[in-house]
């Protein structure tokens, strides 16, 4: 082997271990992960839960998407659930969002809806909840 | 020396031989040069002429949460100004790649621009995988010889060592087609995915059993994403449960193509399936994991084959024509 061939072969085996580590370790620091995604079981007592924010613009109610806000979809989801209340966290979200726009552009009046899903079968039915989003900043 | 010691030098021997023939057999570069196009094309296209990364400069500076490398080097959101400069240095390292221009410098710098916006892109609360085995891709191929064919190092090599052979009649040589050190990004990258999936499944298997396979975590997504073909699996236990079961096989054994290549076409086809049922059943797309299928595909190989059947074949084809014609 030559010296160069030692040096990809050391690299290799070093990659090796790194993968191994991420794996059996559960190393979740990016770029390094164990690919968590859907890991936790969701039993059948787990009830989904569905998100989204509407708001009210020039007199007219519409569902905001995330892109609108700067975020995708999971980090609007993550961002709403930092607080029991996610009124809050979107209250946040959209005082930052009025504050970039003219006032014809401005958001009004926002809530949350969620929508507790029921398992098929289960005999349960769907629940619906609102949390107001405050756009006026707290005291 | 003895017979024992004797045998175990045989035994390290053919191992050193074997793991040179699989890492570093005489490769064509031309294998090396088709793929760090495709990966260019492929990274250009994920990042839209570097719109994807402008939403960092523009989300809602509260939404900040750098990952721990970005938080442990002190970065804070950039500027709208700052993402510009990235984005034209990005462009510009990965059209010299394309082109073969400084080609290793070129992708290296690729590969930390593109490695540090990723970085930002996944500092707002919620950190996505898809793209790490095209940012391994990019790092094996800025360390691997990828612009010694279809390139302008290549041509310009070419055009001294013809400009010195007609002043001293030396240096005739032509440049080298293949090298040894040709195919370890491609055996490499194939480690990368395979690791990819069985972590997947490993943490699944780790964090809650076989159980979760009994399909009642499949429908919870299903429910959760409501997509129009979700809402048909949905009500299914068993039909959930038996996507499970096959998503975490096909997850746990990946790392089996390593060792039995005649399996990795098999396993691709099947990851296609599987990344397109998690598009129309969770509305996810992992388009950038399967974007790096294509680098796996031996061109040269393909191309050998296509000129063989192409010989089998079109002979006697044209044999006919013509009989066809002068009738």
């Amino acid at each position: 082997m030559t010296a160069r061939e030692w040096v990809i072969t050391g690299c290799v085996a070093a990659f090796f271990v790194l993968k191994l580590a991420e794996g059996f370790l559960a190393l979740e620091v990016w770029p390094l992960t164990n690919v968590p995604m859907f890991a936790v079981r969701q039993g059948p007592e787990a009830r989904p839960v569905r998100r989204s924010i509407q708001v009210r613009r020039a007199g007219r109610w519409f569902e905001m998407q995330p892109w609108q806000l700067g975020l995708n979809r999971a980090e609007l989801a993550r961002r709403l659930l930092r607080h029991p209340d996610p009124g809050v966290g979107c209250g946040e979200l959209l005082r930052t969002f009025n504050a970039r726009r003219l006032r014809s552009l401005q958001v009004e009046e926002a809530y949350v809806r969620t929508t507790i899903v029921a398992r098929p079968g289960s005999g349960d039915t769907d629940l619906e909840q609102r949390f107001a989003c405050p756009l006026a900043a707290p005291p | 020396m003895s017979r024992d010691d004797g045998a175990e030098d045989g035994l390290r021997a053919r191992a050193v031989a074997a793991w040179r023939r699989r890492w570093f057999p005489e490769a064509p570069l031309s294998d090396l040069a088709v793929a760090r196009v495709l990966l260019v094309a492929i990274v250009l296209y994920l990042n839209g002429g570097g719109l994807r990364f402008s939403m960092i400069a523009h989300a809602p500076p509260i939404a900040w949460d750098p990952v721990a490398p970005l938080a442990f080097a002190g970065v804070e959101q950039p500027s709208v100004a700052i993402m510009h400069a990235l984005r034209v240095a990005t462009n510009a390292a990965l059209l010299a790649s394309l082109v073969g221009l400084a080609t290793n410098l070129a992708m290296a710098c690729a590969f930390l621009l593109q490695l540090f916006q990723e970085g930002l892109l996944n500092s707002f609360g919620k950190v996505t995988h898809s793209t790490l085995p095209l940012l391994y891709a990019m790092l094996f191929f800025a360390l691997a010889p990828c612009g010694g064919s279809w390139s302008l190092d290549a041509a310009i090599a070419r055009w001294c060592k013809r400009r010195g052979a007609n002043g001293s009649r030396a240096g005739t040589s032509t440049p080298p087609r293949t090298s040894r050190f040709a195919r370890w990004p491609f055996e490499l990258l194939l480690v990368e995915l395979s690791f990819y999936y069985f972590d997947a499944g490993l943490t699944k298997l780790v964090t809650s059993g076989p159980a979760w396979a009994d399909g009642f975590t499949l429908q919870y997504s299903l429910l959760k994403h409501d997509t129009p073909v979700g809402r048909l699996v949905a009500p299914h236990l068993a039909l959930c449960a038996l996507l499970s079961a096959g998503a975490l096989a096909f997850e746990l054994l990946f790392p089996l193509t390593i060792v039995f290549r005649r399996l990795l076409p098999w396993f691709l086809a099947t990851g296609i399936c599987f990344h397109l049922g998690n598009f129309l059943l969770l509305d996810l797309i992992f388009w950038p994991v399967m974007a790096v299928y294509p680098l796996l595909v031996p061109w040269s190989m393909l191309r050998r084959r296509a000129a063989a059947l192409a010989h089998r074949y079109g002979a006697p084809l044209r044999a006919r024509l013509a009989r066809g014609t002068r009738a």
